[in-house]
């Protein structure tokens, strides 16, 4: 741990992640083969997964894209924990649309166990992946 | 054992997964310095168009609903220190028009954006909207940027048929916050 100057400049435990291998199809877990990890020790993201160094609070966020050419109507995708239906995963839902493209984001304050690990199932929809600039992962320790 | 100060001490302890860590009681980390923060917000009366920087905090009636570290000028951040930051946009559209392959950028160094490449990430980031015609669309991003000392962060409209609302800065928003050290 350092604080130096007038900013608690922690070494803080973060994880990023894009993907530009084309689309993810459905259910499955969207994964990312652009991937920078930052003072992870051990876990991170590597793949589709987010893994927990640390017992601990995260944020975590994800940033999709939906192309025009899918039927948005009573679709989701899931922000998942343990690629499971435990009761900390979030829905993104959207219905009565199609044929354009649109965001589909979701972001999550969680307590994770050294261990468990964050995805995105895919679900019902076939998100965006041609370029990193439009899909993306972002993690961080909060403590 | 543990180094007492006035009001905190600084001691180690044992994790669930049988970690040693580092512990700071009494003391949340923002008391140990100005963690650099901003929120900046959009009040000009007016249609936000293409290829411009939203410029919130001069604008005629923006508001910077704070900028602590004094890091933001005419709505662009620049990062004091090296390190790792965060950083979200709220934005709409006006809906008195199409909205045909519209997007913006948070940009760093004005950046239109490489991609595909771990370099690349810390860029731009790009939000896209498209075939939503003539209706109010809420279109939000957010990302983690890896920054240098003296890199900047803007938001840049690239792309936009419409404009974007700017009438309120309930519905126009950056903001952001260094996270600490890579």
């Amino acid at each position: 741990m350092e604080v130096s100057g007038n900013y608690a400049a922690y070494e803080r435990c973060n994880a990023r992640g894009g993907r530009s291998t084309g689309d993810s199809g459905t259910a499955v877990e969207y994964s990312f083969n652009v991937v920078s990890n930052s003072n992870n020790d051990t876990g991170g993201q590597s793949g589709a997964r987010f893994t927990a160094p640390y017992d601990g609070t995260y944020w975590i966020y994800y940033w999709f894209m939906i192309r025009n050419t899918t039927t948005q109507n009573n679709k989701r995708w899931r922000l998942r924990i343990n690629n499971s239906s435990d009761n900390r995963q979030v829905y993104v839902y959207t219905s009565n649309g199609g044929g354009y493209y649109r965001e589909a984001q979701s972001g999550i304050i969680v307590n994770l166990a050294a261990g468990d690990f964050v995805s995105c199932y895919t679900d019902l929809f076939n998100l965006y992946g041609s370029s990193t600039l439009y899909s993306r992962v972002n993690v961080t320790f909060l403590g | 054992m543990a180094l007492n100060f006035p009001n905190t001490s600084i001691d180690s302890f044992t994790d669930a997964s049988g970690d040693t860590r580092l512990r700071l009681n009494g003391l949340f980390r923002s008391a140990a310095g100005n963690v650099p923060a901003f929120q900046v917000r959009h009040d000009a009366n007016a249609v936000i168009a293409a290829g411009t920087t939203l410029n919130f905090e001069s604008s005629a009636v923006g508001q910077t609903v704070f900028d602590d570290g004094d890091n933001v000028s005419a709505g662009i951040f620049t990062a004091p220190v090296d390190g790792v930051y965060w950083f979200y946009v709220w934005l709409m559209d006006e809906n008195d028009g199409s909205n045909t392959n519209d997007y913006y950028s948070i940009r760093v160094n004005n950046s239109g954006g490489t991609g595909n490449t771990v370099a690349g990430l810390d860029t731009a980031f790009r939000v896209y909207s498209s075939g939503r015609s003539s209706h109010h669309h809420q279109w939000p991003g957010g990302v983690i940027f890896h920054l240098a000392e003296g890199d900047n962060v803007r938001v840049y409209v690239d792309r936009m048929d419409v404009g974007m609302y700017g009438n309120s800065g309930y519905y126009c928003m950056f903001a952001g916050c260094y996270l600490g050290r890579t």
